[in-house]
């Protein structure tokens, strides 16, 4: 019944989250899976140190982040790195309705390191205040804003040039 | 007051005023009325000085009314008229707007707060700026109502496929942990063989020869030491002398039957070769 009151609540918001770091529709719906079973086996143990919302973002972005490390092993036939993977398919996935601008934004977003891509997309698209992205991945917040700053500028520059 | 009542732009003797029209104005029939007016107003107040404490009260008006309630009616009037043309819209009952509540305005405050906030960050770069803040990623559109029941479906059959107590324990017994543990106690298990029967090999080596010349060559390099420190009677009580007397003579044997076979072959004519054949 929890489970189900939360995957009813916060399904869409983590999938979207999710569904930046990873790109594919189909790795989104594995790792969103992985997360719920996850919280659905960590959910006794939750001890509301935390929100719950920060809480599941969290463990979204662990599961999402250990996704990739296990998808760039796995490549190992491939000699390109993971961020140009993700940038190829983003160009055929039948799920994407951006014009050119808007892929060429995600593309200059695919070319930020993994943190660095979390903290642009969760500032940028989900708007999130500095102190609960703190919370979520356990950095500081004038890291992240510095993170921000770097991000944003090296996204600017990459349109800019292309 | 406005003089649009009752003109006196004809009186010669009022002043006019920049647009050449006199300021001042009447109601239209003030002066025909004004009479009985007078009239009706003195009845009134000698009916009322039969009631002595009556008219010693002040007379207010102790009612208000809203504040915009008269220069609105005129508004409602015709708004009402308007609607009434409209049959269904205006038989239909208007739902009833309560006042906001105040945690919502705190809340809508803070939350606009920050989005000028967020806006303002983003002002520094230009391109990001200018673009439609768009997310170009779409989803299939059943996929948010599924994703429960497959979420618990992998949960249900996670908790179906747990192992029983035998599967457990051929589990632990064929399992990589076993398996591992197996191999590694194979590998220290021949280990220590091989050490073990290496010493044995040198224990017997010594058994059967306890002369210097029995000792390997690696064993005497170990007890270099050792031996350097020896006396000389103590090298010699080292050595068996019956063994090595033997082994000597044995070796000087050897030595004597090929030199007797040596000299038998060179007795032999070439002759008797011939005859032989």
């Amino acid at each position: 019944m929890a489970l189900h009151y939360l995957i009813q609540k916060y399904q869409q918001k983590l999938y979207w989250h999710i569904r930046k770091i990873v790109i594919s529709h189909d790795d989104t719906d594995d790792v969103l899976q992985n997360t719920f079973i996850k919280v659905w086996k960590g959910l006794a143990g939750f001890k509301e140190e935390s929100q719950l919302f920060t809480w599941l973002y969290r463990i979204a972005t662990n599961e999402s982040l250990t996704f990739l490390k296990q998808k760039s092993r796995a490549n190992t036939t491939s000699i390109h790195p993971i961020e140009y993977q993700l940038s190829k398919s983003l160009e055929s996935d039948t799920f994407f309705s951006g014009d050119e601008i808007q892929l060429k934004l995600q593309k200059a977003i695919l070319t930020l390191p993994e943190k660095q891509r979390i903290v642009f997309n969760m500032r940028y698209y989900d708007e999130m205040p500095y102190e609960q992205m703190s919370e979520v991945l356990e950095t500081s917040v004038g890291a992240l804003k510095a993170s921000y700053h770097i991000a944003a500028k090296k996204i600017e520059e990459f349109l800019v040039s292309n | 007051m406005k003089n649009n009542d009752y003109n006196l732009n004809d009186e010669s003797n009022l002043p006019l005023d920049n647009n050449g029209k006199n300021p001042f104005g009447l109601p239209m029939d003030y002066f025909s009325k004004f009479e009985d007016n007078l009239k009706r107003k003195i009845e009134f107040e000698d009916e009322l000085k039969e009631f002595p404490l009556l008219s010693s009260i002040q007379k207010t008006n102790l009612f208000t009314t809203p504040e915009t309630y008269f220069n609105s009616v005129t508004n409602r009037l015709e708004y009402q008229a308007e609607l009434e043309s409209y049959s269904t819209l205006y038989t239909a009952k208007k739902p009833v707007f309560t006042d906001l509540e105040e945690e919502y305005v705190k809340q809508f405050h803070s939350s606009l707060d920050y989005k000028i906030e967020l806006t303002e960050e983003l002002k520094s770069y230009n391109m990001l700026y200018s673009m439609d803040k768009v997310y170009p990623f779409t989803v299939s559109e059943d996929y948010f109502e599924n994703v429960a029941t497959t979420i618990k479906e992998r949960i249900y059959s996670a908790g179906k496929t747990k192992h029983s107590v035998l599967d457990k324990v051929l589990d632990l017994i064929f399992g990589k942990t076993m398996a591992f543990s197996f191999g590694l106690a194979f590998i220290i298990g021949l280990a220590f063989c091989f050490n073990q029967h290496s010493e044995t090999i040198v224990e017997s080596g010594e058994g059967d020869c306890k002369t210097l010349a029995c000792l390997e060559r690696q064993e005497i390099l170990n007890n270099n030491k050792v031996i350097t420190n020896l006396d000389e009677d103590q090298l010699m009580d080292l050595v068996d002398v019956n063994t090595l007397n033997k082994q000597l003579n044995s070796k000087k044997e050897n030595t004597n039957s090929s030199v007797t076979k040596k000299v038998n072959l060179d007795s032999i004519n070439e002759e008797d070769v011939l005859d032989e054949l």
